[in-house]
């Protein structure tokens, strides 16, 4: 059995939760507030509520179904990097009041940590931080950053960089360039910690994008059964069918290979969690390219969803390393 | 892993170690498919070392002479015998395919008579659906079945029947209603092979070896009471019997898997091609790949046949065909390794995968069943 009665519980109640408020401009403090979802990971000590990755994993499919346009995946994924390293920080964002994000990208060598140039040099008991870094998650509206720069990883406040929003070709979720420029840091961990967070969020994108590439599926499926040409359902023509179950079976593996990672060993993650990004982003990718073409005309409107599902897929194909990055790290971690 | 389990590993790991050896040494790594034609004998008396140690029908009751294994230690027995090199098995279609069958939809009597045999190796089992005219469109399957007396008398051609050559009983859908339509008319009978009435033709494949048999039933007799399910009925027993749970086995079969990727990709860093960043990038993702099958077989295992089940088939199906391919990407494979045609492995690969896409359900039909799990049967043809 792939999931159990209480997180398919959850799924349910976050499903019909984000199909009535998941536009609301207040969702976030309603995700929040009377859901607590931000504090589904976090350990009671902190105000959580205690529960695993996979619950988190099962609230990022429903979120990126929904294209929620929120900072839940960063916050959740950099609260779970960070842990008790940063206790004090964890009532804050089970709470709702801190939005968190990871700094990791950089321009010309983005998620590559071998090619760092964010320095960090030690200053009367702290650390200050100097550097530039590029697609970070709604960098615009975190109060927290985790920062990985040479020698681990840092937490810095927002307040104390220069932020610019980008306006983004997926415009369900913001990104920013962030300047530190002697920005005062607090060191959290060291260079295997900055690893961990960035296979975190390798994590979080591939589940959100099972979600992402199962809604999409979903519609497409829809939309065969229900529009007519020729006098029949487009759902009666086998090229058609056929085209739809190769794309129900990438869902399907994406499915089981986030499911499986969700629940791998810490020690397995280093490989599990790029592969399962791989794997998921590369389906929610062919996916929704193909619902467009299944879609037809209506597909390459404005006023239709298909392409908020496709910009999605995009960004979360590129975000923290394409698959060609990543198959060369998986590779390279699977001693290939 | 709990405790006992590990314990069952150990007991399965020591009873290979003392077993597959002396005698049988030479059969570690032989059988399987696309290499089912190797020292059939051997691998028979294999069979019957197995099953007097209980090994065959780990899963079934035990009132059935089953061992009643949970399914962690039925993956584990599969996986032992898969990583100690155990040959490619000889009594499996009866073991998974009809013993579950006659647990299902059998008589008393029918299990008492056929389990036992299958579970010590005493009766191999083949599989009489496929006929020339009926592949894929199972239903349209022609051999007649009729009643004389006490007996069933069979009259047709099977065709595509793997281990019919060796083994004592074939289970066979036959037409015995001739007026009912399509579906209705058919019936599940259990046949003796060594008998003047059937005739065994082995089938020449791509690859230049035999795995697969033409059968040929000239008036063929079995006994009145070798039907499984009433007359009429043989279509839902058929497809119950294609319906079991096959995530346990495919779990083994993926540690063969793996023997093959760790091959081909050994023979990629020895001759250079790993260094190549695109032959990389496949061999990469054909270790994900395998990796994919792995956690798809585990989220789903303890599932009866479904639409997962034709996911995993088209998953396994087409990931083995790529990497068959990956195997003979260098020139030395246009030459063949010896007269008349032997193949080595990574050939014998490549060309045997191009049937793992069509045998046990055509990609084609798989993507049908998935189609219909998400659209419904709508005008599906």
């Amino acid at each position: 059995m792939t999931y159990s009665q209480e997180q398919e519980q959850l799924r349910e109640t976050l499903r019909a939760f984000l199909a009535r408020f998941g536009d609301d401009k207040e969702v976030w403090g309603r995700l929040t507030g009377e859901l607590g979802l931000t504090a589904l990971a976090i350990d009671e000590r902190y105000g959580g509520f205690g529960a695993t990755l996979a619950e988190v994993g099962i609230a990022l499919e429903e979120t990126g179904r929904a294209l929620l346009a929120a900072p839940y995946l960063p916050t959740v994924a950099t609260a779970a990097a960070l842990g008790e390293a940063a206790a004090d920080e964890l009532p804050g964002i089970a709470a709702g009041t801190t939005v968190a994000t990871l700094a990791v990208a950089e321009p010309g060598t983005a998620w590559r940590l071998d090619a760092l140039a964010t320095t960090a040099r030690e200053s009367g008991g702290g650390w200050r931080l100097d550097g530039v870094k590029e697609y970070v998650l709604d960098g615009q509206h975190a109060d927290l950053l985790a920062v990985v720069a040479e020698g681990g990883l840092f937490l810095v406040r927002a307040e104390e960089t220069r932020r610019t929003g980008h306006s983004t070709l997926d415009q369900t979720r913001p990104q920013a360039r962030v300047v530190f420029d002697g920005a005062p840091g607090v060191r959290v961990g060291d260079g295997r910690a900055a690893a961990h967070a960035v296979d975190l969020h390798l994590l979080a994108l591939a589940a959100e994008s099972v979600g992402v590439a199962r809604a999409s599926l979903e519609a497409t499926a829809a939309h065969l059964l229900t529009r007519t040409q020729f006098g029949v359902p487009l759902a009666t023509f086998q090229a058609l069918r056929h085209r739809v179950a190769d794309l129900a079976v990438k869902v399907e593996a994406a499915t089981s290979t986030v499911w499986y990672a969700l629940r791998a060993d810490p020690d397995e993650l280093p490989v599990a969690a790029p592969l399962a990004k791989v794997v998921a982003t590369e389906a929610a990718y062919a996916v929704t390219a193909e619902s467009i073409q299944l879609h037809g005309g209506i597909g390459f409107t404005w006023e239709h969803d298909a392409h908020r599902y496709f910009k999605r897929a995009t960004a979360n194909r590129l975000l923290f390393g394409d698959p060609v990055t990543l198959r060369r790290l998986v590779g390279a971690r699977a001693g290939i | 892993m709990d405790g006992d389990l590990a314990a069952f590993r150990a007991e399965v790991r020591d009873w290979l170690a003392a077993h597959l050896t002396g005698e049988f040494a030479p059969l570690v790594g032989a059988g399987g498919p696309g290499r089912e034609h190797e020292l059939t004998e051997l691998r028979v008396a294999w069979e019957r070392e197995l099953g007097a140690a209980g090994w065959i029908g780990l899963g079934w009751p035990v009132a059935d002479g089953g061992r009643g294994a949970d399914i962690a230690r039925q993956v584990v027995f599969f996986e032992e015998y898969a990583r100690a090199g155990g040959p490619g098995r000889l009594s499996h279609i009866g073991e998974y395919l009809l013993a579950p069958t006659l647990v299902a939809y059998g008589t008393p009597e029918q299990r008492r008579r056929f389990l036992p045999p299958i579970a010590r190796a005493q009766e191999l089992w083949c599989q009489g659906y496929s006929e020339p005219e009926a592949g894929s469109d199972l239903a349209s399957v022609r051999t007649t079945a009729v009643r004389d007396g006490d007996t069933w008398r069979i009259t047709g051609q099977k065709v595509w029947t793997s281990l019919a050559h060796i083994a004592q009983w074939c289970f066979v859908l036959a037409r015995t209603d001739p007026s009912a339509s399509r579906h209705r008319g058919l019936s599940y009978l259990l046949v003796p092979m060594d008998q003047p009435g059937i005739e065994v033709r082995p089938i020449v494949q791509l690859t230049g070896t035999s795995e697969f048999n033409e059968v040929f039933f000239d008036g063929a007799v079995t006994a009145a009471a070798n039907i499984v399910g009433a007359p009429g009925d043989g279509w839902r027993v058929a497809i119950g019997t294609l319906g079991f749970e096959r995530g346990v086995a495919t779990l083994g079969q993926q540690v063969g898997f793996a023997r093959e990727l760790d091959a081909v990709i050994a023979a990629a860093r020895a001759d250079g091609r790993l260094a190549d960043p695109v032959h990389y990038d496949r061999l990469v993702d054909a270790w994900i790949g395998l990796r994919v099958l792995r956690y798809h077989a585990l989220r789903t295992l303890g599932e009866s046949a479904g639409a997962n089940a034709s996911v995993a088939k088209l998953l396994w199906a087409n990931w083995h065909q790529r990497l068959g391919e990956l195997a003979v990407d260098e020139p030395g494979a246009m030459l063949a390794e010896g007269e008349p045609y032997a193949l080595s492995d990574a050939q014998r690969l490549f060309l045997f995968t191009r049937a793992d896409t069509i045998y046990g359900g055509s990609n084609e039909i798989q993507r049908g069943i998935v189609a219909d799990a998400l659209l419904g049967k709508v005008g599906r043809r």
